[in-house]
């Protein structure tokens, strides 16, 4: 039975490259929402919705170049709307910051209930979904081709056969809970930021030698922290929204994008990701990223039954730390 | 915190458009490849041949400073360039340049719009634009703008023969060829061609049902043994080793080869409108209106011009059309759909 469908390859041009304060690949949201759209269009064609959706990566260019640190490529476009005078439109284009990459990426969606097998019923699955996706964006950048379309049930090696060479992207966030027991453990005074960039930043120490035989007692070392993941590619990782104002009715606020839903300011939620290599993997299910809303957290999670605690964004930087329970 | 909002009524809003506007584009063309090969008469020989990438490669320039205003002790200095550069390689005489480009429909529909009044009127009179005109007339000259070749921009000029492969990637049976690129005018959209209309009506056919139309255009240019090509330019700092030209490179199987921005390849294709009016102490002659791109203000930077600055700019036509009185020209509503096509975010005020 076909509960899956796998968008094979798909070659996307000019994404956004940015997603809160981490850059190199789109944010989760973006792919879910993505998922989201098609369903809504699925759903009422066929009568199944997706319920999320995995993300395997195989190819990325980041439109950006290294001198001493990263610097994005842009590009100068005329602007459709100017403020002031319109002797603006005879200056020279503006260049408005942006960070794009190009990728090529298989999405494999999640069906609530199984597929019809019928041949002419497939047929039509595929000639739709084509059309929806040729038609929609991906993460802001532009669908140009995909491979092609295909229906799958639980079979891994199945689904392997298809999207190898690629790396997954799974949630890593739980290495993130045990490095904090061990800081707690060890009575280690750290911040969470501090923390959580441990397993990707570069860092050093400085050791004090107590070296007997040596005269000189202060004689400082330098020591490369090694990072808590001792194996994986671990990255950090945009996971999500949390609200940080009250919902509000659409007619209380200014300047809205759209007048027919409440309204809410919301922060970047940041986690871990970890990029797996797809020969690895042994189970479709705990790939599959889904939406998972909560009060004021609204999230991409791939496993909700874990309860992992949520750092506030103004706890992060002070040491009380206090579990937040859902 | 959220400012509470005076609810607007609709006459308040003096705007001819919403505060939010912003619709998608409908051509998506990729990033062009530029690849280096043999000229031949006969097409079906050119799939044939395995084209090879055109690689960059740097070049350090001993020139001298002559831009205006350099100071005198300097104008007998060298002045030293580093920039990357491409040419074909010496024993071939072809550039091959190929894209897809992705026609779609759906176009009076906005993606983000906060008056649902102008989004109802726009659907009416855009409804009624499709039935009494349609979308041949605009199809017409974006397809042209494939089969002149302008997308080549630079290396289209001085070329001795061009010849230009369009295909439904979908549908192998549809295929376009013109050998005679070179010789089409620039600015003349009126060309009589049997091949251009089949196109064309291809093109409006999908401007029309929303049925997405992927084409594969390939244009190959006779530039000479050697000769140079002209791929995009990054923008970008200059590096640690004062490099200061850096050109665009497409990462493919094997290896990197040098390419045209998407933008670039947009901006040829939607290089269509000669219905706006020439400035009055314009000296230009005249009889020859130059195409120039689609652009709400007409705004052509390179020419330090902005052609629709007032009265014909797309916001006073939008608002005219959509007026009671809908008194502008076919060509401008053609205008102003094919901004719709553009695309982009026209919001009205702050």
């Amino acid at each position: 039975m076909a509960s899956y469908i796998l968008l094979e390859r798909l070659k996307v041009e000019n994404a956004n490259a940015l997603a809160g304060m981490t850059y190199g690949f789109p944010a989760l949201t973006s792919f879910l929402g993505f998922t989201h759209a098609l369903s809504r269009k699925f759903s009422a064609e066929f009568g199944n919705a997706f319920t999320g959706c995995a993300i395997f990566c195989h190819d990325y260019e980041l439109n950006a170049y290294q001198d001493y640190y990263i610097k994005f490529i842009q590009n100068r476009c005329p602007p459709s709307t100017l403020k002031g005078k319109s002797a603006d439109a005879k200056s020279p284009a503006p260049i408005i910051e942006e960070a794009k990459m190009d990728m090529t990426i298989s999405v494999l969606l999640q069906c609530d209930k199984s597929l019809s097998t019928n041949l002419d019923n497939i047929k039509n699955y595929i000639l739709r979904l084509k059309q929806w996706i040729y038609s929609s964006r991906l993460a802001g950048g532009s669908i140009h081709h995909i491979n092609d379309i295909k229906l799958l049930g639980d079979d891994i090696k199945k689904l392997k056969k298809y999207i190898l060479p690629s790396f997954v992207l799974l949630d890593a966030s739980h290495y993130l809970q045990e490095h904090e027991q061990y800081y707690l453990n060890h009575h280690i005074d750290k911040n969470t930021f501090d923390r959580w960039t441990d397993f990707f930043a570069f860092k050093y120490q400085a050791i004090q030698n107590h070296n007997d035989d040596s005269d000189e007692h202060n004689e400082v070392l330098w020591q490369r922290i090694i990072p808590p993941n001792k194996k994986g590619w671990i990255v950090p990782l945009m996971l999500g929204f949390k609200g940080i104002s009250p919902l509000y009715p659409p007619e209380q606020v200014e300047n809205l994008r759209d007048h027919r839903y409440p309204f809410r300011f919301v922060e970047a939620i940041h986690g871990l990701g970890e990029w797996k290599s797809s020969h690895r993997i042994d189970d479709i299910q705990s790939l599959i990223w889904r939406y998972d809303c909560r009060d004021e957290w609204y999230l991409c999670r791939q496993k909700p039954q874990i309860q992992q605690p949520l750092f506030d964004v103004n706890q992060i930087f002070n040491d009380d730390e206090e579990d937040l329970q859902f | 915190m959220a400012k509470v909002s005076k609810k607007k009524t609709n006459g308040e809003n003096n705007a001819p458009v919403p505060s939010v506007l912003a619709f998608s584009r409908k051509i998506e063309p990729s990033d062009g490849l530029m690849q280096a090969g043999l000229w031949n008469a006969d097409v079906a020989q050119f799939s044939k041949q395995t084209w090879q990438n055109i690689e960059l490669h740097d070049k350090s320039n001993r020139g001298v400073k002559s831009q205006y205003g350099v100071a005198d002790e300097e104008k007998s200095q060298p002045n030293l360039v580093r920039g990357d550069d491409a040419s074909l390689p010496p024993h071939l005489d072809t550039l091959k340049v190929s894209f897809t480009v992705k026609f779609l429909g759906d176009i009076a529909t906005a993606t983000t719009n906060n008056e649902p009044n102008f989004g109802i009127k726009l659907t009416e009179k855009f409804k009624v634009y499709q039935d009494e005109i349609g979308f041949l007339p605009l199809a017409r000259r974006y397809a042209y703008n494939l089969v002149n070749g302008r997308f080549l921009w630079r290396n289209r000029v001085g070329a001795e023969s061009i010849i230009v492969r369009i295909y439904n990637t979908e549908n192998p049976k549809q295929e376009w060829i013109f050998d005679n690129a070179r010789t089409m005018p620039l600015n003349d959209f009126e060309v009589e061609n049997t091949k251009l209309d089949e196109l064309a009506n291809c093109i409006a056919e999908s401007f029309k049902t929303g049925q997405y139309l992927l084409l594969g255009v390939e244009a190959f240019v006779k530039v000479g043994l050697g000769q140079r090509v002209f791929p995009s330019q990054q923008m970008r700092e200059k590096d640690k080793d004062n490099k200061s030209k850096f050109l665009y490179q497409i990462k493919t199987q094997n290896g990197l080869c040098a390419g045209l921005h998407s933008e670039k390849i947009g901006n040829a294709i939607r290089t269509i409108d000669t219905w706006y009016e020439l400035p009055k102490d314009d000296l230009l002659d005249k009889s020859v209106v130059q195409a120039i791109a689609i652009e709400p203000y007409g705004s052509v930077p390179t020419q330090g011009q902005a052609y629709r600055t007032s009265k014909t700019d797309l916001y006073s036509l939008m608002a005219n059309w959509l007026s009671d009185d809908d008194n502008i020209s076919t060509e401008q509503k053609h205008f102003v759909v094919a901004n719709l096509i553009r695309g982009g975010v026209f919001g009205g005020k702050e």
